[in-house]
């Protein structure tokens, strides 16, 4: 892994259009701001992680519970509802 | 060149806000391609998706790669299920997918059933699948806000 030791108010350049300015630097914590094309997404590396682990597990989802799945909609229990009040009134 | 944009993690999120998302529907049995901005975090090289209707009644979809074996997701409009939802996506999410507002969007959350237990699934409401209806471009969004839960149960 590369190293660059930075001041505050100084830049690290990523290739020709990523820049890294280190904004402030108080106890052990350092506050970063990013200068980067709109399709380069830039994340706190623990969400992202929690991100893609959500992903691995949400392409596991099997067709077997299609059914099931879909009566949680709460637009499906209010029209469920709105038949049975038809009902009771009829 | 796209020209950059400026991002901290503390960037403004889309005005105006509070927002209500357009609830996709009713029922487009349509299959819809998508063109993802990025790779959705974890299945890096799959940007090109079709979002297919798993049932008739619209709550329910496919985002599944086009590409030989590639992966399948289900996915939840998020209004379908979570009416009181309305994330505010970072402003260069909205920018980048050509979204003067936020409210017009299409949200959609990918849903996980653990071991199968169909009354345990959950709806990632941290990260929602964000699209311009208009020019079917996408991304996977994280939202700054922490208070949108990556498992939030769908049996309320």
């Amino acid at each position: 892994m590369l190293t660059l030791t930075r001041s505050v108010g100084e830049t690290i350049r990523i290739g020709d259009d990523i820049e890294v300015h280190v904004v402030e630097v108080r106890g052990g914590t350092v506050r970063l701001g990013f200068k980067a094309p709109r399709e380069v997404a830039i994340h706190r590396e623990e969400v992202y992680r929690q991100i893609a682990e959500a992903n691995l597990l949400a392409a596991q989802v099997t067709a077997d519970s299609l059914g099931a799945l879909a009566a949680f909609a709460p637009s499906a229990a209010v029209s469920e509802a709105a038949t049975e009040r038809t009902d009771d009134s009829a | 060149m796209t020209p950059p944009s400026i991002a901290t993690l503390s960037a403004p999120a889309c005005a105006p806000a509070p927002v209500q998302h357009r609830v996709p529907g009713p029922a487009p049995l349509q299959v819809q391609g998508l063109s993802l901005a990025e790779p959705l975090p974890g299945f890096p090289g799959h940007r090109d998706y079709v979002l297919v209707p798993a049932e008739d009644g619209g709550r329910l979809f496919w985002l599944q790669s086009v590409a030989p074996d590639g992966p399948r997701f289900l996915a939840v409009p998020a209004g379908a299920f979570f009416p009181d939802y309305s994330p505010r996506p970072p402003e260069a999410a909205c920018d980048e997918l050509g979204l003067g507002d936020v409210a017009d969007a299409s949200l959609y959350c990918l849903v996980t059933v653990p071991d199968g237990d169909v009354a345990a699934a959950t709806a990632n409401l941290r990260a929602p699948v964000v699209v311009n209806p208009a020019t079917h471009r996408a991304r996977q969004v994280v939202l700054l806000d922490g208070s949108h839960p990556i498992r939030a149960p769908l049996r309320r």
